[in-house]
């Protein structure tokens, strides 16, 4: 594959050899039908001049009077230099003294057919035999003509030299002057333009060409919105579109970043967790716009109330992160996090609705919390939880005690599964007796956890946890299906047709598909649901 | 419509490269001298059918110039008699005579200022003027033995016959002089008061032909061209036959200043021989080693 550079170098390297081929050619064609002229001359000088003597001449001692005849030829022919008659040689006459002697045969020309222009510059002598008679006898003298060398030089050298200048040195200017300008005009903006393409270099000036110019100007163009693009999508990857705020993947990376310069530096900073109150219940109640806007609201709150170089992101709903690295003290934090929690229980006016929402903050440090993104996202997020535990619109500073908590709390719901597969659960049926009557009026239905190794667990130990934990829904449905079935096993004994009590927490109830699946379990064992009595629990009844 | 244009510029060059081409073949030279019998030559040439065929005719005045331009000129052709033929046979052996024109009846002669009976006793040199390098000179030799003169003694003044008749002309010389002449010459040297003494239609044994003479070489190279010019003199002849005097009005050029009379005198010293040859004229024309199987 060639460069254009050395395509258009191979280009003009065969123009060149092709017409400096023609040129030659020509050159040479026109050498010899210039010689082929200059003897076609000196040919017919010769042959007439030769004829005029042999058909006037008397006799040889009349060639004397031929003298004027030939220097007349001589003086009026440039190309002539001298004229000389010999006759069975010995001169006779000639048109220069200096000639005094015949010169040998092999330097005469006598055939005047294809003769070169290399033997006419060397022998410069052409010979032609006459006839002529004595009486009735025939005899013959020769006729010789010396050409002028430095006329022929000067002919065929001013040829030569008219030659090079106009086939040679001029073909080669023109061939130079466009080999610039196809450089200036055509390669040099093309390598500007593979530059351009290959390294996104410095854009290049306007072109010239027009052809090149609207590659140039496409590229400028294209490279120009891809740019634009790629800073959007850069912007998108990174930006929460919702509230403008940084998203995970770029609070992960800064973070990353953070990280490491405190680690190097062995400085502190803080994670915030920050997840808005009852955020669920503006959205339920008026709507995911006015949520939204709620949430725009809320970052821009809480940028007014941050510095430009803190960070604020948002990862999820209504879940916030927020890193704090410029703080004197804890006593500096604690107010800034104050004045956060101030600003998020303002009555907020969203689309003329006053909204009024709180926030609930979790706080970690790096590195006394974690020393990486996911430690410290974990632990604030702990902490997060207690603040809401604690009521809500609070912050609170994670600690190990609390990160042991959620560790047990993790523990007692792992338990707690698998305490409901291998069937640890038990039921006890507490009687309700009817003082007026003295019978037993119905029952109500107790949970115990039969642990193999630890005994009999009272509800107060694990209810709370499975409801903290969202077990409950499940262990209420396990429980409500085993009470079920019992009242009907008692029925069909003939024992007893009471009606069983079965205490039911607030999770269930807010469950959407507890309706669904009571009627279907009462439908199912064919129950009277008059002897079923779901009763609200405080969970610690159980 | 590009495509179009682009096959129109390819043709466009095509045939002018194809006409450059024609253009560049060299002609066919032929030379002639002012004879009479060669003037269905200058008709074809006055009339312009020589030149589609590619064909150039130059004119000298003497038979002896002729001859000398086509040996040093190179030329294809000359036109001459079978002296010239036999002169140049010995430089090129190849020569070959491809086309008649006429035989001399009458057309060469020898003139004097005296009667044959008062040079035959004579006792003073007798000037000759003829053009030594030709059939003149056969003519001559002829002449002296047909009318015991060999033993004479002569000056032989050789000179093309335009000089002689200038000389004798402007000289007027008494003393016994013979010129061997042709037509027109001889015609204006009768007018000088020259007296015929013989001619190749009496008191002369010598067959004198005129004919067109190539080397075998060019008679192969250009035998289309030759056969199509003999179809022309041919044609030329018959023009003549028809009209004499447009004829003459188109050769007179080439004849050296002769009238119309003695135009078509001239043309009674002649017989044509453009039809095929006799068989006794081609027998005396191979006795005398002049080949006539080349013959158009």
């Amino acid at each position: 594959m060639f460069s254009i550079h050395r395509f258009i170098l191979l280009l003009i390297f065969i123009i060149i050899s092709v017409l400096y081929a023609v040129f030659s050619y020509f050159y040479l064609d026109d050498q010899q039908s210039k010689t082929d002229l200059v003897v076609e001359n000196i040919r017919q000088d010769l042959s007439e001049t030769a004829y005029v003597i042999s058909s006037e001449m008397d006799g040889i001692e009349s060639i004397q009077a031929f003298k004027a005849f030939l220097n007349r030829k001589v003086a009026n022919t440039p190309l002539i230099r001298a004229m000389v008659v010999s006759y069975r040689n010995q001169i006779l006459l000639t048109t220069d003294t200096a000639i005094t002697q015949i010169p040998p045969e092999k330097e005469i020309i006598s055939k005047f057919r294809e003769v070169s222009n290399e033997a006419l510059i060397k022998h410069l002598k052409f010979e032609t035999k006459a006839r002529f008679y004595i009486q009735d006898q025939p005899h013959y003298f020769n006729l010789l003509v010396y050409i002028d060398k430095d006329y022929i030089d000067h002919t065929f050298h001013q040829h030569t030299l008219n030659f090079l200048v106009f086939f040679g040195l001029i073909p080669m200017l023109i061939l130079t002057f466009l080999w610039l300008v196809l450089r200036l005009y055509i390669i040099n903006p093309l390598e500007l333009l593979r530059q351009y393409a290959y390294y996104e270099s410095k854009v290049p000036k306007r072109f010239e060409i027009k052809e090149v110019e609207y590659v140039r100007s496409s590229m400028v163009q294209t490279f120009s919105r891809l740019e634009h693009e790629k800073k959007e999508l850069y912007k998108l990857a990174r930006t929460d579109n919702l509230s403008g705020l940084a998203n995970r993947n770029q609070l992960n990376e800064r973070l990353s970043w953070l990280i490491s310069e405190h680690s190097r530096s062995k400085s502190e900073f803080a994670l915030l967790f920050v997840d808005l109150d009852n955020f669920k219940s503006v959205n339920d109640s008026l709507g995911h716009d006015i949520g939204d806007d709620l949430l725009r609201n809320v970052a821009n709150l809480i940028q007014e109330v941050l510095r430009q170089y803190d960070i604020i992101a948002r990862i999820g709903g209504d879940e916030f992160v927020i890193v704090l690295n410029h703080y004197k003290n804890t006593l500096e934090l604690s107010h800034i996090l104050q004045r956060i929690l101030d600003r998020l229980s303002e009555i907020h006016i969203v689309q003329s609705h006053p909204v009024r929402v709180s926030g609930s903050i979790g706080v970690a440090f790096y590195p006394k919390d974690g020393a990486d993104t996911t430690s410290l996202m974990k632990n604030a997020d702990i902490a997060m939880y207690e603040a809401k535990k604690s009521g809500k619109n609070q912050y609170k500073f994670f600690t190990q005690a609390l990160q042991q908590q959620v560790v047990a709390e993790i523990e007692m719901e792992h338990n707690l599964r698998n305490a409901l597969k291998n069937h640890e659960f038990q039921l006890y049926y507490q009687p309700k007796i009817n003082i007026e009557t003295d019978t037993i009026s119905g029952a109500e239905v107790l949970i115990r956890w039969v642990h193999p190794t630890k005994g009999t667990i009272p509800p107060d130990q694990f209810i709370p946890c499975a409801d903290k934990t969202g077990f409950i829904v499940e262990l209420g449905q396990w429980v409500l299906n085993e009470a079920i079935q019992q009242q009907i096993a008692w029925k069909k004994a003939g024992i007893y047709d009471l009606k069983i009590s079965v205490n039911i927490s607030a999770s269930q109830f807010l469950d959407e598909r507890f309706d669904e699946k009571l009627k279907r379990l009462l439908e199912s064992s064919r129950v009277d649901p008059t002897k079923v009595d779901a009763v609200s629990s405080n969970n610690c009844n159980f | 419509m590009m495509k179009f244009m682009k096959v129109m510029l390819l043709l466009f060059t095509i045939a002018n490269l194809a006409s450059c081409s024609t253009q560049t073949e060299p002609p066919l030279k032929i030379i002639a001298n002012s004879w009479i019998g060669y003037s269905p030559l200058f008709y074809a040439k006055e009339s312009g059918w020589l030149k589609p065929l590619n064909i150039q005719v130059s004119t000298v005045i003497s038979l002896g110039e002729s001859l000398n331009i086509y040996e040093t000129a190179e030329l294809d052709a000359f036109t001459g008699t079978q002296y010239e033929y036999s002169q140049a046979q010995q430089k090129d052996s190849s020569l070959l005579p491809i086309m008649m024109f006429d035989r001399s009846n009458g057309g060469d002669s020898v003139m004097a200022n005296q009667t044959i009976k008062a040079l035959q006793q004579s006792t003073e040199t007798i000037d000759v003027y003829l053009e030594m390098h030709s059939v003149n000179q056969l003519i001559f030799k002829d002449f002296i033995k047909q009318h015991q003169l060999t033993d004479k003694t002569f000056n032989f003044i050789n000179k093309d016959q335009l000089k002689i008749y200038s000389i004798i002309k402007s000289t007027r010389p008494s003393n016994p002089f013979i010129v061997v002449t042709y037509v027109p010459y001889s015609q204006k040297l009768a007018k000088l008061g020259l007296q015929e003494l013989a001619s190749t239609r009496s008191g002369l044994d010598l067959l004198v032909v005129d004919a067109l003479f190539t080397p075998k070489k060019t008679f192969l190279q250009h035998q289309t061209q030759f056969a199509q010019l003999k179809s022309l003199i041919n044609q030329a002849i018959i023009e003549l036959e028809k009209n004499p005097f447009h004829y003459y009005e188109k050769v007179k050029p080439h004849l050296e200043n002769t009238g119309y009379e003695d135009f078509q005198a001239s043309l009674k010293e002649i017989e044509w021989l453009n039809t095929p040859l006799k068989p006794e004229l081609i027998k005396r024309l191979n006795d005398s080693h002049f080949p006539t199987r080349n013959l158009l």
